[in-house]
């Protein structure tokens, strides 16, 4: 994950300070320590899974008849499923509504207007899940359950995350948003093209590695967000059939059962994270890449 | 044509240049030079209305463009825009493929024969047969020059009447620049150009007429004004004649 980069950092940016070779020495056991706490994590999350993993392999996690993992079934599609689909509708509703905010900030909102929106998202990006969870299971479900029961579901996670996600995005959107050359914006002008073209044509092209980057780490968020799914998403270990199906998300599930998992079955919830660290690792390492493709 | 009378534009308490009377006839090419920051850019940007994008930018006095009021502030920024085409400094092509580069504002200016006015304008300033195996490549990709030619065909290929160039040749290398320039030579009778310029021999190669900026205590004033071999053979003004004779500026 972070690990490489922070390693790299020192040697990289090659700048010595002076004669202060404390700072240097500072600085490299700072960034060992932060490279290596994530190498650490990670390598005791995937010794803990070895034990089911030597046991099960890879193909029964999708193919067992079911997830009781106390009695020897391994199977994780659902809440694969379940962690997949709610993100990505998550997604689906996020990217448009953080991008589009990040462009009124920068483009079209009044000056007087930008500071506290900045204010407002950054707050909104602070506030705990717990507490999006609280607000999600005492006004978000029992609204969805008056169309269809039992209220907890799909469509309530993928609601609560893209709430979670659009500040996250959008603030990310709009630094990508801002470094836009301004003669691009001239040369739009100049062609008579309005706010909405410029915003398609233009700017959205030339702020695609920044936008990628946003989008992923809304992603990475949103694929390891645990309490608020696991307070309005019903945790039912089932394929959804509809939106207004309950899921488990595979991060909710480590939660729930953690506290009475012993032996193959706590090894297996080690595995399922291991899953996730995956994700997220090849996540953040496509973020990367759309990073370093914006130079 | 082009008439700016006792122009001024003001950048918050800062006045840029004032006191600008200029008419520039159809199909002609006018040649605006001078030391930096006496506000040629800055009158340039006043007659398509850039100067909008400029915090803090009031422009005053009277710009007409074809018998159009461009300081009014009801104006058709998207119609007048379209009859004013602009070329910077910088080549700005946009981060899309060479096609889309003209394709893109054409098909938002509700032209329909895209297809067939993205080569005209591509032929029209010698990139066609440089380029055309390769349309939907990125545009980013081709050279300076080649970048700056496209942003001259994606201005023209929306069939403007005035063709305004902010410095077109100073990124480019010598070669790249005379090509560009050679293009800008050939835009006269069809469009009315107003080229700002540092290179006084550019000026003098393809200006009909040739404008001559300087500063007079931090504010720009157009110094003199008249055809090229006039202004560059017997000057009226000291100052005209001290800057193109290159002793000053």
């Amino acid at each position: 994950m972070g690990d490489g980069s922070s390693l790299e950092a020192p040697s990289r940016g090659k700048a010595r300070v002076g004669s202060a070779s404390w700072l240097d020495a500072l600085l490299v056991l700072c960034a060992v320590v932060s490279g290596g706490m994530t190498l650490l994590v990670a390598g005791f999350v995937a010794r803990e899974s070895t034990r089911v993993l030597w046991v099960v392999g890879l193909s029964r996690w999708f193919t067992d008849p079911s997830w009781h993992p106390a009695s020897g079934l391994f199977n994780a599609l659902p809440m694969v499923v379940g962690t997949l689909l709610t993100s990505m509708l998550a997604l689906v509703l996020a990217v448009p509504a953080g991008v589009l905010s990040a462009a009124w900030a920068r483009w079209v909102a009044p000056a007087w207007a930008r500071g506290p929106y900045r204010a407002l998202v950054a707050l909104l990006a602070g506030i705990p899940s717990v507490v999006y969870g609280l607000w999600g299971l005492t006004v978000l479900v029992p609204a969805i359950a008056r169309v269809q029961a039992p209220g907890s579901s799909l469509l309530a996670g993928a609601l609560v995350l893209a709430l979670m996600v659009v500040p996250t995005i959008a603030l990310f959107a709009e630094s990508a948003l801002a470094s836009v050359p301004a003669p691009l914006l001239q040369g739009a002008a100049a062609l008579g093209l309005g706010p909405w073209a410029t915003l398609r044509g233009v700017a959205l092209p030339a702020a695609r590695p920044g936008l990628v980057a946003a989008v992923t780490l809304g992603a990475g968020r949103a694929v390891g967000e645990t309490m608020a799914l696991l307070m309005v998403a019903g945790n039912v270990v089932e394929l959804p059939g509809s939106v207004f199906d309950p899921v488990r998300t595979l991060a909710a599930n480590i939660a729930l059962e953690m506290a009475y998992a012993t032996a193959d079955h706590r090894s297996a919830l080690f595995a399922t994270g291991s899953g996730l660290l995956v994700i997220v690792a090849l996540l953040v390492l496509v973020a990367d890449r759309a990073q370093r493709a914006r130079a | 044509m082009i008439a700016v009378a006792d122009l001024a534009v003001h950048y918050r308490d800062k006045c840029a240049f004032a006191g600008v009377n200029l008419s520039v006839a159809r199909g002609t090419i006018t040649a605006l030079v001078g030391p930096s920051g006496c506000g040629k850019s800055s009158l340039l940007s006043c007659l398509n209305r850039l100067v909008d994008m400029v915090p803090g930018a009031r422009a005053s006095g009277r710009v007409d463009v074809d018998g159009c009021d461009v300081l009014d502030p009801r104006l058709d920024l998207v119609a007048h825009r379209r009859r004013v085409g602009m070329i910077f400094q910088k080549p700005n092509p946009f981060p899309l493929s060479i096609r889309e580069n003209i394709a893109f504002p054409l098909r938002e200016h509700g032209v329909r024969d895209v297809g067939e006015r993205v080569e005209s304008a591509l032929r029209a300033v010698g990139l066609w047969t440089e380029v055309n195996d390769r349309l939907d490549r990125p545009a980013l990709g081709l050279s300076g020059g080649q970048q700056q030619r496209l942003c001259i065909a994606r201005a023209l290929a929306l069939e403007p009447s005035v063709v305004l160039l902010d410095e077109p040749c100073s990124a480019l290398d010598p070669i790249a620049s005379g090509v560009v320039e050679d293009h800008v030579a050939s835009l006269r009778g069809r469009y009315t150009v107003v080229i700002v310029t540092h290179n006084l021999a550019q000026a003098r190669r393809i200006a009909d007429h040739t404008a001559v900026f300087w500063v007079r205590g931090g504010t720009g004033y157009l110094a003199e004004h008249g055809a090229t071999e006039q202004v560059f053979g017997s000057p009226r003004t000291d100052v005209a004649a001290a800057y193109v004779s290159g002793s000053r500026g």
